[in-house]
């Protein structure tokens, strides 16, 4: 049974891939995800798969409920992406999906730090293939930047467990807490991927430049690994309930005057992941469930809207809100689908996001977080502005852009609707999803008080949209990018650097022609001594010598009083 | 409008895209504005009749969400206007080595058009 492991089975998939037709290639990116989720559904609970290793024991699948959650999502995920690239003749994009996905769940199901980070840093690998896929030089460029902070990631997590283990002497991944050096580290390297306040850069930067397809694949795994991460290892730890406050807010504002379609979504999973985490920090029974749940329910309608808008970008060749518009034309299927997404999203009652992000809030109340939860309440209305409306508006309404593209192929719609249904269904019968999350908690989302309050919050900042357009206040959609905290090193350090070399060099030279005119000062001076008739070529008395031979003797004697 | 709706011949694409039509009318969309207000005003209304379980400070105030959903989304979508007068530079300002200002590799993408709608909008244009 070991050789079967949803991991290895991905694994097998991508090398197989690497040597057969197109055709061959589409269907094995099909069945590998369903053989695998046989596969888990076969295993048992507990740990298995495991293998000595230079003296530890590394646990390779280690399965409860919550790794069970999140690997079932991630199989659907991989699934669902793969019926929307069925069209794709790209041998590297099919092979490093397979094995990213494979990688993704790799990592939920570890049981020790170890063989973390072994998939911790496959998945990096696997996945910058999806950006360079687009083969542009700036791809490769923007490949390159999300290469070196994933990696980078993964080798903070390497010293992170080398600390850890040398204070500890396990590797075993199970609550770790911040309580050390080690895991400090370890906690630093899951925020990096978990797109962490100022460590968020990579994901708006790398996201809009992968492929149609690599976009809807790379949206699923990282981030939510990450997730699960912090969920097993940091649950309850204060601080990442303020993290994830922040993280809720501030995507926000650059999602909202994004023009890149793209990048909105990129901001509005940056602003999702923010409530998973709050859920963690809380970290009680029904925060957890709120976070494995959102994670569910998030994976699925950010798929969505990312294959909504990657249709439209394939049909186009633009995800530019500002040369959209009026899509709805031409594309309505892609454009409910569309619709579903952001009115999952925007947890509207009876879609998805409505049953989970509802746990998340009532946690955070219910512990006391007023103004963490006031922050959630804010950034929902926010979600509901940049996903909400501004992704379908822009997109499919608003002005006419004269573009007739002609509606999204058959397997992308086939991929939409799919999608779309899981969206609807988890909406009206949230008990399906409860009953996988991984702890028993009686919980009713849809109570007079919680839809009212929902729908006015909903239905009133809708209200304000509408009025910020009459107005003329809203915000027009207009070409450009907006600098964010990776202009640091993007622009200011490589402008300045240069610069810095440049002076460092001419003081470093300056300083040392001074030192070099000194010392032959010093040597021409002492020639000059040593010429005949100079100081140090005169012959010397006897009485001379003594007084020398005293002096010394006096130093030596002042040297040694203590 | 219904009439396209009950057009046997019509896909469901078609079917879709004409139910979605009302949004070319300002006069429908007027109307769906009012429809909307006047949700919200029932909602506001419900607020004082329904009495929602609550947990925070202030969270029981009449009409909170009301006034939370309204204003929040407002304040956001004002302050990032603001933030975009500071922050917004040229497409280019990261070439060549960001994918903001080249086009997606045609070769990888398959772009058609819709030409039965497009006849229709030449012949609007024509008037």
């Amino acid at each position: 049974m070991s050789w079967f492991i949803p991991p290895l089975l991905f694994c097998y998939g991508a090398v197989l891939c690497m040597f057969v037709g197109r055709a061959q290639r589409a269907i094995i990116t099909l069945a590998v995800p369903v053989l695998a989720l046989i596969s888990l559904l076969l295993l048992p609970d507990g740990n298995m798969a495991q293998v000595q290793f230079l003296g530890f024991e590394l646990i390779f699948v280690r399965l409860d409920k919550l790794a069970f959650v999140f690997s079932l999502i991630f199989i659907i995920a991989a699934f669902l992406a793969a019926i929307y690239a069925w069209h794709m003749d790209d041998k590297v994009q099919q092979v490093s999906t397979l094995l990213y996905a494979g990688a993704a769940i790799g990592g939920v199901l570890a049981g020790d730090l170890v063989s973390l980070f072994l998939y911790w840093e496959i998945t990096a690998v696997a996945s910058v293939f999806l950006i360079w896929a687009r083969r542009t030089p700036a791809a490769y460029a923007t490949g390159m930047r999300y290469l070196l902070i994933q990696v980078g990631s993964g080798v903070l997590l390497l010293a992170g467990l080398l600390v850890h283990y040398n204070d500890t002497g396990s590797i075993l991944f199970d609550h770790l807490g911040l309580v050390s050096t080690g895991t400090l580290l370890i906690f630093l390297a899951f925020g990096i991927k978990c797109a962490f306040p100022l460590m968020h850069n990579w994901l708006q930067d790398s996201y809009p430049a992968a492929t149609v397809t690599g976009t809807v694949v790379l949206s699923s795994f990282t981030t939510k690994m990450a997730v699960y991460a912090l969920a097993r290892g940091y649950a309850g730890t204060d601080i990442l309930i303020y993290i994830g406050a922040i993280m809720t807010l501030f995507p926000i504002f650059f999602a909202e005057i994004e023009n890149d379609l793209r990048r909105v979504l990129a901001y509005s999973l940056n602003n999702q992941l923010g409530f998973m985490v709050v859920g963690i920090g809380v970290g009680t029974e029904l925060a957890l469930n709120g976070t494995a749940a959102h994670a569910f329910c998030h994976i699925l309608y950010k798929s969505l809207l990312f294959m909504s808008v990657g249709a439209v970008l394939y049909r186009t060749g633009t995800s530019k809100a500002s040369e959209l518009g009026g899509l709805y034309k031409t594309m309505p299927i892609t454009m409910v689908c569309c619709l579903i997404g952001a009115a999952s999203i925007s947890a509207f009652p009876l879609f998805s996001g409505f049953v989970s992000k509802s746990l998340i809030l009532d946690a955070s109340v219910k512990n006391g977080y007023y103004v963490v939860w006031f922050a959630l309440v804010v950034a929902s209305a926010g979600v509901l502005s940049h996903s909400g409306i501004k992704i379908p508006y822009f997109t499919f309404f608003a002005h006419d852009s004269g573009k007739r593209p002609k509606e999204a192929p058959v397997h992308m719609r086939v991929a939409m609707i799919i999608t779309a249904v899981l969206c609807v269904l988890i909406g009206v019968f949230p008990g399906m999803l409860y009953q996988l999350l991984p702890y028993e908690v009686a919980y009713k989302p849809y109570t007079t008080s919680h839809v009212l309050a929902q729908l006015q919050l909903l239905c009133f900042a809708l209200l304000a949209f509408v009025f910020l357009m009459k107005k003329g206040l809203h915000p027009p959609e207009v070409k450009g990018v907006n600098l964010d905290s990776d202009w640091t090193y993007r622009k200011a350090i490589p402008s300045v650097f240069p610069i810095f070399i440049a002076n460092t060099t001419n003081v470093v030279d300056s300083l040392r022609s001074n030192a070099l005119a000194q010392i032959t000062d010093w040597v021409r001076s002492l020639r000059r001594m040593a010429v005949p008739g100079g100081l140090l070529a005169r012959g010397w008395g006897v009485n001379s010598m003594v007084f020398v031979v005293t002096l010394l003797l006096f130093l030596v004697l002042f040297l040694n009083l203590k | 409008m219904p009439d396209d709706i009950n057009n046997t011949d019509m896909t469901i694409g078609e079917k879709i895209s004409s139910a979605f039509g009302w949004v070319e009318s300002a006069a429908s969309v007027g109307l769906a504005i009012r429809i909307l207000a006047g949700l919200c005003a029932l909602l506001y209304v419900l607020d004082i009749i329904v009495h929602r379980h609550t947990y925070a400070p202030g969270e029981g105030l009449i009409g909170f969400y009301c006034f939370v959903g309204f204003f929040a989304f407002t304040a956001i979508v004002l302050g990032a206007k603001k933030l975009r007068t500071w922050i917004l530079r040229p497409e280019d300002y990261y070439a060549p080595n960001a994918v903001d200002s080249e086009d997606y590799p045609e070769s990888q993408l398959e772009l058609l058009q819709d030409s039965s709608i497009q006849v229709s909008t030449e012949q609007e244009h024509q008037r």
